[in-house]
């Protein structure tokens, strides 16, 4: 079992608490109709990706409940829909492929299934009764909002093919 | 012992799960709760300030000076306005018959919009002013032409407002012409539903539709909006009247507390009549 390592976890909490605040002041100025990218599924993916299933969960709960918290939704509606979405992102947990995690375009397809699932999770706890407009909604916030996340997830694996190789995480 | 041990250690994923889906079904749960409008107030203080901040940084903040000395020469006139429409329909309604009993006269408090946020679901703004104007959760938000919605958190500086373009807003309203009661809220787009009238009521369009006595939080006779259309609802026993609000959500830049709470003493008895319904 891998030594937990606090310094670590203090830049992945400092990360989060930067892209839940973007999330929340800067999110709202690209959102096209209600539609905008998730960032803070950005890390919790990443986390999935080097850190196995319990981080992910951990961390998609707290990314959520930051996230709930700074808006005015109903509080817990984000923090579950990020909970699950996180733990389903544990599911691709490879210890093989460790280092992989920002290299290839498996980022990308992780935080396209798992953005579409938070998406869905959130309209239909949301929700709570559904009506017609729920297929639109769907297609519209929940399929448009992943595309949106995929975009930054892209720019991330971009930024992170020309730099990871500098990093030490 | 060693088994349940062995039983978490081979399902602690599982574990973790549920322990944090329930932690976030507690808190669906518990949303209105005293701890939650706490934290609210506290998180409400902190992004409050960076909304300013940001609107600061804003080249057009130097012109707010002489801005402001507008804003406050308007609300002088919406509060005539406001006035002058009462006045009309009472007079329409002969109402001077009855022993009308005139509202007492509430301060209204200029506010800033400094910050919107919206979803599909829920629309609310960020205003600037709280507490130590006066602002309380519960007060009615408004503009010269119509009802913005009602404060729903309030910090010493800042506020949040639930405008009409949320899911879990309700006002009850009437029909000013021919005082057909019904309830306002949200589906989606720029329009508002008057649901709940029967289709035998009397709607047309055109019709102006004003809060009404029934609320408890809006005082009546604040504006709302203007019926645009009349259709019949899915059941066919409701009409499904789409009302097009006065106020504009997309321009807004200030907004008018309106210092005024519910009648605690009405709410309490008909509190007391649900709980004896129960």
């Amino acid at each position: 079992m891998k030594s937990f390592n606090p310094g670590l976890h203090l830049k992945y909490i400092g990360v989060l608490v930067l892209l839940v605040l973007a999330q929340r002041f800067f999110v709202p100025f690209i959102t096209i109709r209600d539609a905008g990218p998730q960032l803070p599924i950005l890390l919790v993916v990443f986390i999935a990706l080097r850190h196995g299933q319990i981080q992910s969960t951990v961390y998609g709960f707290t990314a959520g409940l930051l996230t709930d918290i700074l808006t005015v939704d109903t509080i817990g509606i984000g923090a579950l829909a990020l909970t699950l979405a996180g733990f389903m992102a544990g599911y691709f947990f490879d210890p093989e492929r460790i280092d992989e995690a920002l290299r290839t375009g498996r980022y990308v397809a992780i935080v396209t299934i798992t953005a579409v699932l938070f998406n869905l999770l959130y309209i239909f706890t949301f929700f709570r009764t559904l009506n017609e407009n729920t297929a639109e909604l769907l297609l519209r916030i929940g399929m448009g909002g992943a595309v949106y996340s995929v975009v930054f997830s892209i720019i991330v694996v971009l930024i992170a093919s020309r730099t990871v190789s500098k990093i030490k995480v | 012992m060693e088994t349940l041990i062995r039983i978490f250690r081979h399902f602690r994923e599982y574990f973790v799960l549920v322990l944090f889906a329930g932690i976030s079904f507690f808190l669906i749960s518990r949303s209105d709760s005293t701890l939650v409008h706490l934290i609210r107030t506290v998180s409400l203080a902190a992004t409050g300030s960076l909304y300013s901040l940001a609107e600061n940084l804003n080249p057009s903040y130097i012109l707010r000076g002489k801005d402001q000395a507008m804003r406050n020469a308007n609300i002088r006139l919406m509060e005539e306005i406001m006035e002058l429409r009462q006045l009309k329909y009472e007079n329409t309604r002969l109402r001077k018959l009855l022993e009308f009993r005139a509202s007492a006269p509430s301060t209204l408090v200029p506010a800033e919009v400094i910050g919107q946020r919206r979803t599909a679901f829920t629309n609310y703004l960020t205003i600037s002013t709280g507490k130590s104007e006066g602002v309380s959760p519960g007060m009615p938000v408004l503009l010269e032409n119509g009802l913005v919605g009602k404060v729903q958190y309030a910090s010493n500086t800042y506020s949040i407002v639930q405008t009409l373009f949320n899911r879990d807003f309700r006002v009850s309203a009437i029909v000013k012409r021919s005082r057909v009661k019904g309830i306002i809220r949200w589906e989606k787009g720029d329009y508002l539903l008057l649901s709940n009238v029967l289709k035998t009521a009397d709607v047309a369009i055109g019709d102006t539709i004003t809060t009404s006595s029934f609320s408890t939080i809006f005082p009546p006779d604040i504006f709302i909006g203007t019926v645009v259309s009349v259709g019949t609802g899915p059941t066919g026993v409701f009409n499904r009247i789409t009302v097009k609000p006065g106020m504009n959500l997309g321009t807004l830049e200030w907004v008018f507390v309106r210092r005024s709470l519910p009648n605690s003493e009405r709410k309490d008895l008909e509190d007391l009549l649900e709980t004896q319904a129960l």
